[in-house]
């Protein structure tokens, strides 16, 4: 039993319109405890979509979506209090901070949830500590933070819901190299602490190999590819012709086989392409 | 959906409508209007109707589209038809579907509830055709060249008319970003459609004060965007697409007012009252 | 190139008094430097080390607090100077929804001439031309709002070229984008320099695009930190990570290589050049 899965969803945008879109298109997918699982897919291949399917904003047309193995749309009562279970941070999650002081934002989540007041207190702290935002920051609003301050603040919004499955839409988008880290390890940090599971959208290759156990790659709607970088990678041209972005240490690697050297398909890193590429020229040497 | 609203969309074309200059398509549409309001009865109602079709057809976008866009309206003009029949008591009573209860249809009620609907509908098709033909930018341009002699009042009214261009160009993004606001609050449990008014009314600072700092983030980097491309009011400032009336403008203009003038001596003057009906509006 | 200055910064401080603590800051401080006609700068540099003021202060948007930016000579805290630097230097910003005026793709792309006040036959032919050169022509009357990314940014690039400045100044223009948008805003940026002679400053924080640049500046804590090729930019390791930059994947492959003794030169920067290097290594081999 999957902690939460998706059988055979599918879903359209403006039907009878010349803007129609099919969004997705028979779907499965399924996360477990623990688990960290990277969606990728180039602008419009639903993977936004299937996020929001996930934690019940969206209903699919055919199909179900399940939390330990309950139809999440069964009832209606039970459908809002899956959000608080599969907490969503959507993209620029900035652009959504409102309250007059940063307490007051990440506390949103959690008071919807009706929580004790002394609860609330725990759960923003302890979020709060997590994604890195120091405590005398709390009493301020959250409009006079810095540009990563906030995004720190708004996926604390998220965290302090404590969702047993967390879902970044994009985590990472705008930010430098610093700011990237910094947004993986408090996911990192999250999920040790919880056991949550993880699922992240990006564009990045590089991310998802770094940071998912599983990677999932979406295309027109579909779920075209599911499995372990190791997996995906291995079918480097087929992502290529999909219009996604392999990692430069892939394309190499990819490169140089074709021109004869014995090196294998699964190089995602700079790493380990060194590292193939240095044992591959030792062993032709005489 | 907010995105299949076509009202004020812009499609482009080569039609003789799309060809008219803008300020021409506004006179002979507020012209138009005005006609409809002195209708007064179904010969000239059908004329109306019959002109509005015909300038769907001449303007080449497909009825599909336009009833598409008319979906929403069409359920208020039904709604405002049912009020229609049901208020009006007068003439002959053609049906009593309640014995007990002083309620009933009479034929005034349904021909005034009919009357209104297709008035509304003509209405309706002959000036969104304004919007379908004719560019947002030609369009505030036209209104700015129309109100011109209000500058001697000292109303600015190239200001105003950018105000309209800009308005139309956010509308749709400002949309698309109060969706994504209210389903990422909607993500974090909050609860828009149950409790009492002041809960809802409470409900709604999650989702308007983002959406008001967004919209003056914008503002503010829309003014850098439009210095940087050294925008400086209307002064000295030329358009790619020049406005000239020229003889299909006169005609269409022309066109109107016989229109118009066939309306007048229609529902006014009696003429034969064979074909006239006396609507009771 | 040589000595043909278009745009020179010389010991420009640029301040704001933060708010809440009252202090003043520097976006940029003491900034010496000189951009050349038909050059390709990347200026690199992580979230707010102050790259992003140095775009408002190229085209008089800006006035520095202290020292001089002349573009062509003229002095840019001079308001008689504002409307001809902005002809010179267009600046394309980050987010591409908040820079696009019109909701039709040409009209919008006009908007620049129609304020220079051109005549409306020569907009007509600039708008077409500009839509060709950032291969947008095929959707000039389509709706800006239904556009991709790639695509809005694209037509912003239009916007400016239509005005034909001698320079085009981007600030992070991808840094919104997914990566097919990145692609091709990063192409026709570079097609514009490489087939028109165009002058680019290239604002970002993907090494990767500014790889392709002739020349790297990097700002770090509101200075200068670094200024010279990409190539002896993206050697040095040590610089990059003091500075919160990543090194491009191809030259940590180089770098790696070289330390485990093979000669490969450590300042590769593309895939071309590596698989040269390692084909030179296996037939010395």
């Amino acid at each position: 039993m999957a902690l939460l899965q998706t059988n055979s969803i599918s879903f359209g945008y403006s039907h009878g319109t010349p803007f129609e879109i099919t969004a997705l298109d028979h779907v499965s997918f399924s996360v477990d405890k623990g688990e960290t699982v990277a969606v990728i897919g180039h602008t419009g291949s639903g993977k936004s979509t299937l996020m929001q399917m996930l934690n019940g904003l969206l209903k699919p047309e055919s199909g179900a979506v399940l939390m330990e193995d309950r139809d999440i749309h069964a009832d209606k009562q039970q459908t809002r209090q899956i959000r608080f279970r599969v907490g969503l941070c959507f993209q620029y999650p900035e652009y959504q901070l409102f309250e007059e002081t940063c307490f007051k934002d990440i506390s949103f989540g959690p008071k919807n949830m009706g929580l004790s007041e002394e609860e609330i207190r725990q759960r923003v702290l302890q979020a709060a500590k997590i994604v890195g935002l120091p405590e005398e920051l709390l009493e301020k609003s959250p409009f006079d933070l810095s540009g990563g301050q906030k995004r720190r603040c708004a996926i604390a919004g998220v965290m302090a819901m404590q969702p047993e499955v967390l879902i970044l839409d994009e985590p990472t988008a705008g930010l430098d190299p610093r700011g990237r880290d910094a947004v993986f390890a408090m996911i990192r940090s999250y999920q040790r602490q919880t056991n949550a599971a993880v699922v992240i959208v990006t564009h990045s290759m590089e991310d998802a190999a770094q940071f998912a156990d599983r990677i999932v790659v979406m295309s027109h709607g579909r779920l075209v590819l599911d499995g372990t970088a190791d997996e995906i990678f291995s079918s480097a041209e087929e992502l290529m012709n999909m219009g996604l972005n392999v990692p430069a240490s892939t394309r190499l690697v990819n490169e140089l086989r074709s021109l004869g050297y014995d090196l294998p398909r699964n190089v995602y890193t700079a790493q380990a392409a060194a590292e193939e590429i240095a044992s591959c020229l030792r062993r032709s040497r005489p | 959906m907010i995105r299949d609203i076509t009202i004020g969309q812009y499609f482009p074309g080569n039609s003789y409508l799309h060809k008219l200059d803008p300020r021409a398509k506004i006179v002979i549409t507020f012209i138009y209007i005005v006609a409809l309001f002195l209708c007064k009865n179904f010969f000239s109602l059908l004329l109306l109707l019959t002109v509005s079709v015909a300038a769907v057809l001449i303007s080449r976008i497909s009825f599909r589209v336009i009833l598409k866009g008319m979906k929403m309206i069409l359920l208020i003009i039904l709604f405002t038809a049912v009020l229609q029949v049901f208020y009006n008591d007068k003439g002959t009573v053609l049906w009593q579907p309640f014995p007990r209860w002083d309620f009933v249809i009479t034929d005034s009620g349904v021909f005034s509830a009919i009357f209104l609907s297709v008035r509304i509908v003509a209405l309706i098709l002959f000036s969104s055709l304004l919007t379908y033909t004719t560019s947002p930018t030609m369009l505030t341009d036209a209104i700015e060249r129309l109100l011109s002699p209000l500058k001697h009042l000292h109303v600015n009214v190239h200001a105003l008319s950018m105000m309209m261009t800009i308005a139309l160009r956010f509308i749709p993004t400002l949309i698309e970003e109060l969706n994504i606001i209210i389903s990422a609050q909607k993500a974090r449990g909050a609860d828009l459609d149950s409790g009492s008014l002041t809960k809802r009314a409470k409900a709604l600072i999650p989702i308007f004060v983002p959406l008001f700092v967004s919209a003056f983030r914008r503002a503010y980097e829309l003014a850098f965007a439009m210095e940087c491309r050294c925008y400086n009011g209307d002064n000295g400032r030329t358009r790619m697409k020049v406005m000239k009336l020229c003889l299909r403008d006169y005609l269409g203009l022309l066109a109107s007012i016989a229109l118009t003038a066939a309306v007048i001596v229609t529902s006014y003057l009696d003429l034969g009252s064979l074909f006239l009906f006396e609507s009771v509006i | 190139m040589g000595n043909d200055k278009l745009i020179s910064f010389e010991n420009v401080s640029f301040s704001y008094s933060d708010e809440s603590s009252e202090e003043i800051r520097y976006a940029l401080k003491d900034i010496n430097l000189a951009i050349h006609r038909g050059e390709f700068i990347a200026v690199l540099g992580h979230n707010g080390s102050g790259k992003s003021t140095l775009a408002k202060l190229s085209n008089s948007i800006y006035a520095p607090s202290s020292g001089k930016v002349f573009v062509e000579g003229m002095d840019t805290s001079d308001p008689e100077n504002e409307f001809p630097i902005r002809k010179k230097v267009g600046v394309v910003f980050q987010n591409p929804d908040n820079q696009i005026v019109a909701s039709i793709v040409e009209e919008d792309v006009a908007f620049g001439p129609e304020n220079l006040g051109i005549p409306p036959a020569e907009i007509r032919q600039r708008v077409d031309e500009a839509l060709r050169a950032v291969d947008m022509y095929g959707y000039r009357l389509h709706e800006t709002h239904r556009l991709s990314g790639g695509q809005k940014q694209r037509v912003a690039i239009a916007g400016m070229l239509a005005m034909q400045p001698e320079c085009l100044v981007l600030d992070e223009p991808t840094a919104m984008l997914d990566p097919m948008g990145r692609k091709e805003v990063m192409s026709i940026v570079r097609s514009l320099n490489r087939e028109r002679g165009m002058t680019v400053v290239y604002i970002t924080h993907y090494m990767e695009e500014a790889a392709l640049a002739d020349r790297v500046v990097i700002i770090d804590n509101s200075r200068i930190a670094a200024d010279a090729s990409p190539k002896q930019i993206f050697a040095d390791q040590a610089l990059l990570s003091r500075c919160g930059l990543a090194v491009p994947e191809i030259t940590q492959i180089a770098y790696l290589l070289n330390k485990m003794g093979f000669s490969v030169p450590p300042d590769i920067l593309t895939e071309e050049e590596m698989i040269q290097a390692i084909q030179t290594v296996s037939r010395s081999g």
